[in-house]
């Protein structure tokens, strides 16, 4: 989208897995948006990517991805993801293997030189698994969670920070059922600081959907996070509760059974931490429709907060 | 071979014991009975056959006393030579004991009362003794026992015991009813002490007054409070070290806590009696709120009326409270007759007692019978208290009973002959009877000494000897009879006869020709006799289940033999006392009366038991306010120690029975004297430890202080601690257990106001082996504790500390707490000359003179203390007499009073002693302004005193008798002085809590400090402890000061550090969403959040891909939530478009937008929250958007 009064010329760079990039140059109009179909590219079928967008312009992209098809459903899922700049340091706070859910980490690296990687796995119970990678130059790297060497991974709740000596791009996506075929999936792109205030602007508790919330917050530090989260509702004063998270620990918050007042409503939440340790926090949700539990689900980094 | 000659009996004594153990004087190597003798004898036979029925059943003694008063001339003695003993009541009324029936005893006693006597108490003799209530005198007398002239022919009845005071002449009326079954004087027993000798006194208390030294902190020396016991090699498998420290309770402790290795056991085990009920029977408990006040006894249940009288008790209270502290006590007299003690033994046990014991015994107990039935109808009751012994122990009680002092053969202090009857011919004046040969020829036993009763017992049932056996004492040229007892055994008496001990006598023991021979006892008891055999213990301490505890010395034996061993524990080297009664007991009847050898009462009949069972301690220390000070001898002593060692075996294996920990109790003991069990110890000498393992106990390691050392830190460098200073503390540990400690550790505490430890207060001395020493002094070992003293401490304050101390061994003990008690101050030493006093001003100043009077003498030889303030006692001399006189003034007026411990020695200063005074000294008025003094003569005195603020302090030295001290050298010490009236001042810590932020390595320093400061202005040391920098969390630190004293103190205070510096995010006014599309696919809302405290208006604008705008305005409240669907918005129904939103002022919003498919269902969407500022070129290839996809599962 451009917000400008006047046209911006973008060049998009697709990096590929273990091929040479592709780039395009579009122009966008003033005060407009442009759609971009990635299949339009013949070099980019059946390819794994990642994108640049340079433009002349302030712009914002995003990326929605849509897969699956039945005869009653033209896309059984799919999810969109905005961006944000290159940077050393990416944290997750959701993330999820086992029996239900497969979790990828996707790094791009669009510097001219390898960027190494070393991915830090937060686990629920405190333990700290860390593995070192490398993604290629110009390049994309796909990790499936459930394929590291841990085996603490293979049906495993965690967070996860993703350090490199280069500025790359990081995303984290979840598909599920993890018996494929994928019918549903999410995407977020990761936080690049630790902050010790956060928002988010959607929640939803039951309803017709059934939808479920969760938050997701990771302390990576050496001490625990005194936290605070006040629900913010369509109608009525905020909720508060306060929560532990013990260091180097990925936290749930199950929003339906630890907040009964935001039973069938829609909300939104801060998250403060009280004693200064920094943590990342993510919202997950989830929804039944058709019969199918957890047809539906969404993932969001949540924004920080001054 | 008969020796008696026609007209004279000679009776020769043999001679064949030590002439150390007898009295200076000269034996007859001759001695004949002459016609005159054998007249006597004949006399006194002529009497006994003329006795009416009434005085039949009187005691011949209290016949004889009748006869003296109403002015005949008694059969059988000689007119003034005769030493009676009867105990009267202060009306002049005899004391006797009144046997009848339990039927006819409530008619009796008021009878008694008509007849102008009193009744004292009725005891019925049944096995479930009952006192019997008492009839009033005017009450109506009960019809007359059916069972009286017949008594005999009603053996079912049961027997009752009446003590009683009458007058003599009422005697026969009161014998007359037929209820009436004999009446006897009324005796008491003698307890088992002996008292000290005078050699004993001095080597005893030498060693006492050495282990005080020890016993106590060190603090009289010029650099240091110190405290350095004794460390004593011994041997047993649990015993490898031992120190007296903390051993016994109170201010006085007995010895034998050390050597039986109780103090130990305690440790070992973990025991201390508690749970386990201890009664005690002897004399009385006088003195019992005195020791008890300070801290000798704890709480003692005395049974109602049954106090007693004398002292004696309270010693044996204080020894168990010293190795059992944790036992409960309780306490009956056993006094007041047989029948008394009997029912007392009951109520004890009554009273819950697990373990009873006794020091006391009658004259009259039977040698020979297991008891007393309850239907006997004895004239002795000789085995009453026997019975009662037997009941409690068949009721699961544990009886000790003390062997008795009344000698043995080893030893060569015998006073007992036992064996049979051996004809040693008729009287050739024809009075028909036979005396009785002690063995070659010897017709009478010469008597070295006795101030006692002498007995004659002989193997017949109690109640039913038909055999009937005089006994007479005769002067040594056996021209009178000092004293003869001649009842009558007919078949329904006891076989008993006694007289008063006289010593330089004969005894000579008579039969009836009708009497059959019988294995005889004859007892000097404590007197001794010229021949004896073994065989002492008798009574109830030989009962089945009793066990007669022998004496063995801790220090210095009473008489001769070897010293005992303490400090150090019992041997095999030690040796029993040379008094202590021998065994074994030869027993020929069951308590009823059945013989164990029917027809057979000889020496070759009757059972022969061991006793005694074992041996415990003597010559120990006590308060001393049950009798004079000085060692407490005897088997009196010994008992309780047994006792109290018993109470900690059942006490550390909870449900063992009483045959088990007599087994554990013989089974390791230490075997004395000769191999195996013996006559004079038993198994030998009972000690604690080794009882409990043999009991199935199990060791854990014992951790005690070896040595410490307290001295200022640096202060003023004198060596003293006084207020104001820093000190410190070394103290060395070691493990008195043969097992190994580890992981020790020690924390130093007190509840001083005026001392503050500083912290850490742990110390690790990591591992303890068996009997070895690990140092406090820092080098390869633990280090000292520092600390400090108030400025405001009272100058002879002696601080308590209290080490805490942790250790991990096999055992289950695994801590323990031990109290150092540490004095402070200055120490002042005088070297003067009476007329002669040196001063040394500022310290003190000096002055001679003459003074008026002497100041009374303390009895006890107890001096006074701050504790203890001795009131002015007056004077007992008014001589005048020579002082030196020194003042030394007192600092201040401190709030709190000030102690001074004073000493006055001096291998001359005997006939001198040492008072004190404040504020002034008046020599012509002792009274004025008196504080204390030593009140006693010896070479070393002390004392302590009080000023309360009101100094300064003035100490005499004087003589005691006038002209007697002038020229003589003497020592003062007063320790606990001020020193330096000008203190320092203890600086104060203050302290704050601070949050800081981490700095690139993770990590922040921090000063807590908040102001620290001293109140002289001294510089300050000051240190954090850990010292910083602190790591991400939270950090309690300490922070201490201390000034150039080493005066410190300390405070503590929390460093937060922040992990990572969090640099807000720029407030944001623009969010923007790329996607958005609704229509008939999709459903599409934006969501927004506002986290801030007002109502904001947000502006919506949508972009559509025709480049075309959409603007919608919503206002959303304060802290709440929005949902804006886009399908509703109009021009928006079916579109694609971007999002930007915006609120009103800039202020923050929180903002998604999410999409949903297909529209109605729902089954699937995606969420992505909005960007919060647009992305901008840069000036060269700058990155602004990256993102990746997964496009198949390939």
């Amino acid at each position: 989208v451009n917000a400008n009064p006047e046209p911006a010329s973008v060049t998009m760079t697709f990096l590929r897995e273990g091929q040479t990039p592709i780039e395009r140059t579009l122009t966008v109009g003033a005060h407009s948006r442009l759609t971009v179909y990635a299949a339009d590219v013949p070099e980019l079928a059946n390819q794994s990517f990642a994108i640049q967008v340079e433009a002349t312009q302030a712009v914002v992209a995003e990326r929605s991805m849509y897969f699956g098809s039945t005869p009653t459903q033209a896309w059984t899922g799919g999810h969109a993801s905005g961006g944000s700049s290159l940077a050393r340091q990416w944290s997750f706070a959701e993330g999820a293997t086992g029996s239900f859910f497969d979790t990828f980490l996707l790094l791009g690296n669009p510097q001219a030189s390898d960027a190494r990687v070393e991915v830090t796995y937060l686990l629920d119970n405190g333990d700290v698994i860390v593995t070192p990678k490398v993604v290629p130059a110009q390049g994309r790297l796909t990790i499936d969670v459930a394929r590291e060497t841990d085996t603490r991974l293979r049906n495993a709740a965690f967070s996860t920070q993703v350090t490199s000596d280069v500025p790359i791009a990081a995303e984290r996506s979840m598909y599920w059922p993890a018996t494929q075929p994928w019918r549903e999936a999410h995407n977020s792109a990761g936080v690049t600081e630790l902050a010790t205030s956060w928002g988010v602007a959607e929640g939803r508790a039951g309803g017709d959907h059934n939808f479920h919330t969760y938050l997701l917050l990771g302390n990576p530090q050496s001490m625990a996070a005194n936290v605070t989260v006040t629900y913010l509702r369509s109608n009525g004063d905020p909720i508060v509760k306060s929560y532990v998270v013990p260091a180097t620990t990925r936290y749930t918050i199950d929003v339906n059974g630890d907040v009964q007042e935001l039973a069938d409503s829609l909300f939104g939440a801060r998250i403060d931490v009280t004693n200064g340790v920094g943590i990342m926090v993510e919202r997950s949700m989830y929804w039944d429709a058709n019969g199918i539990f957890w047809s539906g689900g969404t993932n969001a980094t949540a924004a920080r907060l001054p | 071979m008969q020796k008696m000659r026609v007209g004279a009996i000679a009776l020769a004594a043999a001679v064949s014991v030590a002439a150390w153990a007898r009295p200076v004087v000269a034996q007859p190597s001759r001695f004949t009975l002459g016609p005159a003798a054998l007249e006597l004898i004949a006399a006194s036979q002529r009497e006994k056959a003329a006795r009416t029925p009434a005085e039949r059943k009187i005691d011949s003694q209290l016949l004889q006393e009748m006869a003296r008063r109403e002015g005949r001339t008694s059969a059988g003695r000689l007119a003034g030579a005769d030493e009676i003993t009867l105990a009267q009541d202060a009306a002049g009324r005899l004391i006797v004991d009144i046997m009848t029936t339990e039927a006819g005893a409530a008619a009796l006693q008021a009878d008694v009362a008509r007849r102008g006597g009193e009744v004292l108490s009725a005891i019925a003799s049944a096995a479930s003794a009952s006192r019997i209530s008492p009839v009033s005198p005017g009450s109506p007398a009960s019809p007359r026992s059916p069972a009286s002239a017949g008594a005999r022919a009603s053996a079912a009845a049961r027997s009752a015991t009446l003590r009683a005071s009458v007058s003599l002449d009422r005697l026969r009326d009161i014998a007359a009813r037929p209820d009436v079954i004999f009446i006897a004087p009324g005796r008491e027993p003698k307890t088992h002490r002996r008292a000290t000798s005078a050699i004993s006194a001095t080597s005893a208390t030498s060693a006492a007054s050495a282990t005080s030294n020890t016993a106590t902190t060190g603090s009289a020396t010029a650099t240091a409070a110190t405290g350095a016991p004794a460390r004593l090699a011994h041997g047993g498998p649990t015993t490898d070290a031992f120190s007296p420290i903390n051993t016994g309770q109170g201010s006085k402790t007995t010895e034998g806590d050390a050597t039986h290795l109780a103090y130990l056991a305690r440790l070992l085990y973990g025991v201390d009696g508690t749970g386990i009920k201890i009664g005690v029977l002897s004399d009385g408990v006088n003195g019992l709120s005195s020791s008890q006040s300070r801290g000798d006894l704890g709480p003692v249940t005395v049974l109602p009326g049954q106090g007693g009288h004398g002292g004696e008790g309270t010693a044996l209270l204080e020894i168990i409270h010293d190795l059992a502290p944790g036992a409960q006590l309780y306490f009956a007299t056993a006094f007041g007759g047989t029948a008394q003690y009997g029912q007392n033994i009951r109520d004890l046990r009554a009273a819950g007692c697990d373990i009873i014991i006794d020091d006391a015994s009658y004259f009259e107990e039977s040698a020979f019978q297991d008891g007393q039935s309850a239907h006997a109808w004895t004239t002795s009751n000789g085995g009453l208290v026997t019975q009662a012994v037997n009941h409690v122990t068949a009721s699961g009680a544990i009886y000790f009973s003390s062997a008795g002092n009344d000698g043995n053969v080893a030893y060569g202090t015998g006073a007992v002959w036992e064996g049979d009857f051996l004809d040693g011919g008729a009287d050739p004046g024809g009075t028909p009877g036979h005396f009785h040969d002690f063995g070659g020829g010897w017709l009478g036993n010469y008597v070295w000494d006795s101030d006692e009763r002498l007995t004659l017992k002989w193997a017949d049932p109690l109640g039913g000897s038909a055999n009937d056996y005089d006994l007479f004492l005769f002067n040594a040229d056996a021209t009178a009879i000092l004293s003869s007892s001649t009842n009558i055994q007919d078949g329904t008496q006891d076989p008993y006869e006694s007289v008063s001990g006289r010593s330089d006598a004969y005894l000579v023991i008579w039969k009836s020709n009708d009497a059959a021979p019988r294995f005889l006892n004859l007892s000097a008891h404590r007197g001794r006799l010229n021949i004896v055999t073994n065989g002492q213990i008798h009574g109830h301490a030989a009962a089945a289940q009793a066990i007669a505890v022998a004496a063995t010395p801790v220090a210095a034996p009473r008489d001769t033999g070897t010293p005992g061993p303490y400090p150090n524990p019992f041997t095999t080297a030690n040796t029993v006392e040379s008094f202590t009664s021998d065994g074994p007991r030869r027993m020929f009847f069951q308590a009823d009366g059945t013989p164990y050898t029917p027809g057979n009462f000889s020496s070759t009949g009757g059972i022969v038991r061991q006793t005694p069972v074992i041996t415990a301690a003597d010559g120990v220390s006590v308060t001393g306010f049950s009798f004079i000070t000085g060692p407490f001898y005897g088997t009196s002593a010994a008992v309780p120690h047994a006792a109290a060692i018993a109470a900690l075996v059942m006490q550390s294996r909870p449900g063992i029975t009483p045959a088990e920990v007599r087994a554990a109790l013989i089974a390791s003991a230490i075997d004395i004297e000769a191999p195996g069990v013996d006559v004079n110890s038993g198994a030998g000498i009972v000690m604690a430890p080794a009882a409990i393992a043999a009991a199935g106990g199990v060791p854990s390691a014992v951790i005690e202080v070896d040595s410490f050392t307290a001295t200022d830190n640096p202060g003023d460098g004198d060596g003293f601690i006084v207020g104001g200073e820093g000190a410190a503390l070394a103290v060395a540990l070691t493990n008195l257990a043969s097992i190994t400690a580890t992981n020790v550790t020690a924390t130093l505490s007190t509840s001083s106001p005026y001392v503050k430890v500083m912290e850490p207060a742990m110390r690790s001395y990591g591992t303890i082996a068996a009997g070895a020493v690990v140092n406090g002094s820092g080098a390869n070992g633990a280090t000292p504790w520092a600390f400090t003293v108030a400025s405001d401490a009272p100058c002879g304050l002696t601080i308590d500390f209290v080490l805490t101390v942790s250790f991990t061994s096999s055992g289950p003990i695994t801590s323990r707490v031990i109290h150092l008690a540490v004095p402070i101050g200055t120490t002042i030493d005088i070297n003067g000359t009476l007329g002669s006093p040196v001063s040394s001003a500022p310290s003190f100043t000096a002055t001679t003179g003459i003074q008026t009077g002497r100041i009374a003498g303390i009895s006890f030889g107890d001096s006074p203390t701050c504790a203890r303030p001795r009131s002015y006692p007056g004077i007992d001399s008014t001589a005048s007499l020579h002082f030196d006189a020194y003042t030394f003034p007192v600092c201040g007026a401190p709030a709190v009073s000030s102690c001074t411990p004073i000493t006055l020695d001096g291998v001359n200063v005997v006939p001198m002693r040492a008072a004190a005074f404040a504020p002034a000294f008046n020599p012509a008025s002792l009274e004025e302004n008196y504080l204390g003094d030593s009140g006693t003569s010896a070479i070393r005195q002390n004392f302590s005193v009080d000023t309360h603020s009101n100094g300064p302090l003035v100490v005499t030295v004087y003589e005691a008798v006038a002209n007697v001290g002038v020229g003589t050298s003497y020592h003062l010490r007063l320790t606990g002085m001020c020193g330096s009236c000008v203190r320092n001042g203890v600086p104060t810590a203050t302290a704050r809590n601070m949050t800081v932020q981490a700095d690139a390595s993770g990590m922040a320093a921090a000063s807590i400090d908040n102001g620290s400061s001293d109140p002289d202005g001294d510089p300050l040391t000051i240190t954090q402890s850990p010292a910083g920098p602190y790591p991400v969390g939270v950090t309690t630190v300490l922070l201490t000061v201390t000034d150039p004293k080493g005066a410190t103190s300390q405070a503590t205070a929390a460093v937060t550090v922040l992990p990572i510096v969090i640099t807000p995010p720029a407030p944001t006014a623009i969010y923007l969403l790329g996607e958005g599309a609704t229509g008939g696919f999709f459903d599409e809302d934006v969501l927004i959040a506002n986290p801030n405290p007002l109502a904001l208006v947000v502006t919506l604008t949508f972009f559509k891909e025709d480049g075309t705008t959409v603007t919608e305005t919503r206002t959303i409240d304060r802290e709440s939530h929005l949902r804006i669907a886009v399908d509703d918005v109009q021009g928006l129904e079916a579109t694609a478009a971007s999002v930007q939103v915006s609120a009103a002022g800039g202020y923050p919003l929180i903002v998604e937008r999410s999409m949903f498919w297909d529209e109605g269902r729902h089954y699937a969407g995606h969420t992505a929250p909005a960007v919060s500022a647009p992305a901008m070129p840069g000036s060269s290839r700058k990155v602004r958007k990256a993102s990746s996809i997964r496009m198949s599962s390939s």
